[in-house]
């Protein structure tokens, strides 16, 4: 309910006030172990099935096993609904439950809590027999005090203890129950949810968190006097719920993917966790390979033999592949990688987003690899990525990085479902006989194409190599062999960008100012764009899927805007630092890129905090930059 | 394959039309002439062939072969080698590596293709040496080895292959000599044969570069007397009278060189290999002289179940009608209940 974009307004039904609203954002943390993610899923997957439009993002703790009662280890879900789509995360939330005063004065230190939200804290704390927890709590409240919140004291282990022996693996349901009533969800729904979710346990844990359910929710009732209506706008019906790694597995499968090839690293793993459950039913193999190196060498050596093969990684991995993409450019065999992105350099971020390897997956292979590059801006376009990427990667013989981000990974939205295409599954490999003398780059003078030769298929014998080669794959000795080869592999980008279309401009097609994006980082953008057209001011956004070649027309857009800037999760200097020129700046990955594309005078904004970004920022961002630029 | 369908197809068969280009004299032609015997004798149909391989002298091998081939990069053709058996499991795909390549940079990927037991061929050429890069010391260099990059002589101790496979669980681990063809032709007809990573390591002769580093077994001089070639079942006898064997020594639990007649040992007292004993394959691979002869043939043999089988079991091959769209809108759908 950031006041600049929810409509709300106020009511009083019986004792309860209810507050309705168009969108409101919810926070559940807790140490970790405590369950408050469970919780948060529960409740967006809920909401989605009733038709709000839902965003989650995971509140994770820098630690895998911080110490209890610890503002470094809360742990929880932000969920973000409204009547309509959701797209991003908001700017703060409106509403907390929190399983310790500790994890709450993280959220506040964060900035993360609006300034009248509702807060429901569990206030065992206050009473504690250990006189230290006793004053922590007594410091925390006053610092929250000060803050203007409503604050809401909930006796959760004492209620829980009802119900439960051991109220720390109870407390999330009952937390649940509260928002349930808060928030009127469908109960139903909601019992329906909690047996899913844990299906894999025995029945009298589903039993019983419905009974803690159902005490938050008689509970809530009882002592609560504010509700909140965020009705629900959308048809529930034809919708999925997922995140972006599962959406990207179920991808891989829709696009007749046959192996992903993998080495655990955060935060991709998930997406095999996903296909490990199902792939084996569509004949797909998950490897877990010995690295990360060998993880995309078994991908290329399936591929090589015929297989549909990718892999999945994140910014460390996608160096380590780094020498392997290079081969799998230079013999042309179809690849697609998924580089899940968290923060870097290095080990960075590891559960964190950023948007700070766009320029190692284009230009990270030493030597000219001309490859594709793209960029699922939601997580419904993280499934049809995969379907395109495999297409564009055989088609081209080429590589595909697809570039996701921890956002996307482990945010939760709803989405249609796809109509799924049998024509996404590619047919099998061409293995009719070679005619004899037909070499194996037998390049396409005008696009660079040629039909690979996969072992097995008689007359095709040949050997492929890394090293600089002829079409007829033999080692190239003399010079003319190396420039003919790599403008053939350059070629195919041309034509591939030749056949996309043009970036559609969100808002007018000219004004003050564009700001463009990638990845996902959209939703964010176009509600600050959307906040300011409100408001009067010039603004549009654009939004590039293809980072490799870049979708055609951009100079002509960007002539049409007195200024035009990206706005990147990703580091960049800015001109009132110390020391910082218009010479020496160092900018956004994405403005590094378009810069050097298109000639234009791009300018930037990004930052590197470990969380997406606010749209609420963005629009300050927006305004700023209007009144002092372009439209000045 | 039906035998007598086939057109009988001899050496120069695998053998495509590329220049070889090994120094003259370089033990590698050895053993390219071995393999394309082998194939030739085994009949083996050209397109189901590849040879993977990485970086160095040895990793030219795929381009000699008029067969499928891959030169990839350094060190890591086992991990595509293991990708490409996956895929297709009917492919008949050998690692061609190094001393370096296999050990050095790939040792990673060398012992998990072992332990996993993916069924490949994997040869490697050891010269003790880096070649192609002009001499510099390699992982199986002996130690005071004099190099560019070790001016003083090397200081690192020497790994052994044979040792090393074994010790990570392969399951056929077998030596041979560049310079005894027939030996040769023989140990890689039963690494052909196993099921399972099938890992051969040859004594290579670099003679540009560490020209007659094993001179001290394979020399003619001395071959015979220094050379144990072992058999399945057979004593471990060894020396041109065959008059030398190795015992157990129980005080010790080693073995030790005995010479049956003499002091009261008989041929009886001689151990017999059993190649599929690792603990004797593990003694037998840590042999060498001049204490010892060199072990070669078949050090260990003991069939598992091999990775792409395994692996491609536990893989539904059709979806059993169960289409993606029951999985996504199956179990997890839900009605709409009067909110919309
Ligand atoms: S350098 Fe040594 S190993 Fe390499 S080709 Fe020459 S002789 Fe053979």
């Amino acid at each position: 309910m950031a006041e600049d974009t929810a409509v709300k307004t106020r009511e009083q039904t019986g004792r309860a006030q209810v507050i309705r609203s168009t969108q409101c954002t919810v926070e559940v943390v807790s140490d970790s172990g405590e369950g408050a993610q469970k919780c948060g899923q529960t409740f967006g997957a809920v909401s989605a099935k009733m038709g709000n439009g839902v965003w989650t993002v995971e509140i994770i703790p820098a630690e895998i096993q911080p110490p209890p009662r610890s503002p470094a280890g809360a742990s929880g879900n932000r969920i973000r609904i409204g009547e309509r789509v959701v797209t991003n995360w908001g700017d703060r939330t409106n509403v907390c439950i929190a399983f310790n005063e500790q994890v709450l004065l993280a959220r506040h230190r964060l900035d993360a809590i609006e300034d009248d939200a509702i807060l429901l804290v569990e206030n065992m704390w206050a009473t504690h027999s250990d006189e230290d927890i006793r004053a922590e709590w007594t410091a925390a409240m006053e610092e929250l005090g000060g803050a203007g919140y409503r604050i809401i004291e909930v006796p959760m282990e004492q209620e829980c203890l009802t119900v439960v022996d051991n109220a720390r693996k109870g407390k999330n349901m009952f937390a649940l129950g509260i928002l349930c009533w808060m928030f009127d969800r469908d109960m139903d729904l909601t019992r329906e949810q909690i047996a899913h979710a844990f299906r894999k346990k025995a029945a009298e844990i589903t039993e019983r968190n419905h009974q803690l359910l159902e005490l938050g929710y008689a509970w809530a009732d009882e002592n609560l006097d504010v509700r909140i209506d965020v009705r629900p706008g959308l048809s529930a019906e034809n919708t999925l719920v997922m995140n972006g790694n599962q959406a990207a597995a179920f991808g891989a499968v829709a696009a007749g993917m046959e192996m992903a090839a993998m080495y655990p690293i955060t935060p991709a793993t998930s997406v095999s966790h996903q296909l490990g459950e199902i792939f084996y039913k569509f004949g797909g193999i998950v490897h877990q390979a010995e690295d990360e190196i060998a993880a995309v060498g078994v991908a290329i050596g399936a591929s090589y033999s015929g297989k549909v093969a990718f892999t999945i990684t994140s910014g460390p991995g996608l160096a380590l592949k780094t020498e392997f993409l290079g081969l799998s450019v230079m013999a042309e065999i179809p690849l697609v990688v998924v580089d899940v992105q968290r923060g870097g350099p290095s080990t960075g971020l590891p559960t964190k987003v950023e948007q700070s390897d766009l320029l190692a997956a284009l230009f990270g292979q030493p030597g000219d690899a001309p490859h594709v590059v793209m960029a699922p801006a939601t997580i419904e376009e993280c499934f049809h990525a995969m379907i395109t990427a495999r297409r564009i990667a055989e088609t081209f013989r080429t590589l595909v990085v697809v570039m996701t981000d921890a956002n996307l990974a482990t945010g939760v939205q709803p989405f249609p479902r796809p109509t799924l295409d049998p024509a996404w599954q590619g047919s099998a490999p061409d293995m009719s006989a070679i005619p004899e003398g037909k070499p194996p780059y037998d390049w396409d003078e005008a696009t660079g194409l040629s039909r690979r030769f996969i072992p097995g298929t008689p007359g095709g014998m040949h050997t492929l190599t890394g090293l600089a080669h002829d079409g007829n794959s033999r080692v190239a000795y003399a010079s003319a062999i190396n420039q003919k080869s790599s403008e053939m592999r350059s070629r195919k980008m041309a034509v591939l960008q030749s056949t996309l279309r043009p970036p559609e401009v969100y808002g007018a097609e000219s004004g003050d100012l564009l700001v463009v994006g990638w990845g996902s980082t959209k939703g964010a953008i176009e509600e600050a764009v959307d906040r300011a057209r409100a408001e009067g001011v010039s603004v549009s956004s654009l939004h590039l899927r293809f980072l490799s070649p870049m979708e055609p027309g951009l100079k002509a857009i960007f002539s049409r805007f007195k200024k035009v800037m990206t706005v990147e999760i990703n580091y960049s200097d800015e001109l009132d630092m110390p020391y910082i020129t218009e010479e020496n700046r160092r900018r956004g990955q994405l403005a590094w890129l378009l810069r050097a594309q298109t000639l234009v005078d791009v300018d930037c904004w990004t930052r590197v905090l470990g969380e997406p970004l606010r749209p609420g920022a963005i629009h300050d961002v927006i305004r700023s930059n209007v009144s002092k630029g372009g439209a000045a | 394959m039906s035998h007598s369908m086939l057109p009988q197809l001899k050496p120069k068969d695998f053998a495509s039309d590329q220049e070889v280009r090994w120094c003259p004299g370089c033990g590698d032609y050895a053993i390219l002439k071995a393999i394309q015997k082998v194939l030739a004798d085994l009949e083996v149909p050209r397109e189901r062939s590849v040879f993977i391989s990485g970086i160095g002298c040895s990793s030219r091998f795929p381009y000699y072969m008029a067969t499928y081939g891959f030169h990839t990069i350094h060190g890591r053709a086992p991990a595509v080698a293991t990708g490409t058996k996956l895929a297709n499991p009917e492919l008949d795909v050998w690692v061609i590596t190094g001393d370096g390549d296999g050990l050095s940079i790939g040792g990673n990927h060398l012992v998990h293709a072992l332990r996993r037991n993916v069924d490949l061929n994997i040869i490697l050429f050891n010269n003790e040496i880096y070649g192609l890069t002009k001499g510099q010391v390699s992982p199986t260099s002996k130690r005071g080895t004099l190099s560019p990059t070790t001016p003083r002589g090397s200081v690192s101790n020497p790994i052994s292959p044979a040792t090393m496979a074994l010790g990570v669980g392969a399951r056929f681990v077998a030596r041979s000599v560049d310079i005894n063809q027939a030996h040769l032709v023989d140990v890689l007809k039963q690494a052909h044969a196993n099921a399972g990573t099938s890992f051969v390591e040859i004594f290579q002769n670099c003679i540009v570069f560490n020209d007659a580093t094993f001179a001290d077994f394979t020399d003619k001089a001395v071959a015979s007397e220094n050379q144990l070639l072992v058999e399945h079942g057979r004593p471990l006898l060894f020396g041109a009278e065959r008059d030398r064997g190795l015992r157990l020594d129980p005080s010790s639990w080693s073995l030790e060189v005995v010479r049956p007649g003499t002091n009261g040992i008989t041929e009886a007292d001689v151990l017999v290999h059993d190649e599929t004993n690792r603990t004797l394959a593990t003694m037998l691979a840590a042999l060498e002289p001049p204490d010892f002869p060199m072990a070669l043939g078949v050090l260990y043999r003991d069939p598992a179940p091999t990775f792409d089988r395994q692996v491609l079991a536990q893989v539904e091959p059709e979806s059993e009608g169960r289409g993606l769209a029951d999985l996504l809108y199956g179990g997890r759908t839900w009605k709409v209940s009067g909110q919309v």
